[in-house]
């Protein structure tokens, strides 16, 4: 049926592993506050 | 001979706030503001001077982006070294209690 049909869709997205995001270099930036003022 | 394992605390001299995927974090001794990225904010949460940064790394960064556990490490080593360079973050060999400041 339509919804037996749903259930098992619903069942293999969840057993799915999660899409990983794409990857940056991790980074930091910085300035003054009394500059930014 | 085992590698070293590093571990990383977050500085007491800083207040920080998640905005997003990114962090925003105020050094209280000089008024400057930084701001880390996607993959920076998932290391900075994970420096509770307990965890070592291969484990950071593993756990959350390589979890959750698409990178190799090699490419991942070296970044965050360099990362992680900017950070100690502007007073914000302490590097340690050893772990660090709650409370114990380097």
């Amino acid at each position: 049926s339509n919804a037996e049909e749903k259930n098992q869709r619903t069942l293999k997205e969840a057993a799915k592993p999660a899409a990983k995001k794409p990857y940056v270099k991790p980074e930091v930036r910085h300035e003054r506050v009394f500059e930014t003022m | 001979m085992a590698a070293t394992e590093t571990y990383i605390t977050q500085s007491p001299d800083i207040a920080c706030s998640t905005l997003g995927d990114d962090t925003i974090i105020m050094s209280t001794l000089d008024s400057t503001i930084f701001v880390l990225n996607s993959v920076g904010t998932a290391i900075w949460q994970g420096a509770d001077g307990a965890t070592p940064l291969s484990r950071i790394v593993q756990d959350k960064v390589c979890l959750e982006f698409d990178v190799t556990g090699d490419e991942a490490m070296a970044d965050a080593k360099e990362f992680v070294d900017e950070l100690a360079r502007h007073g914000i973050l302490s590097v340690s060999s050893q772990p660090v209690s709650p409370g114990e400041v380097l």
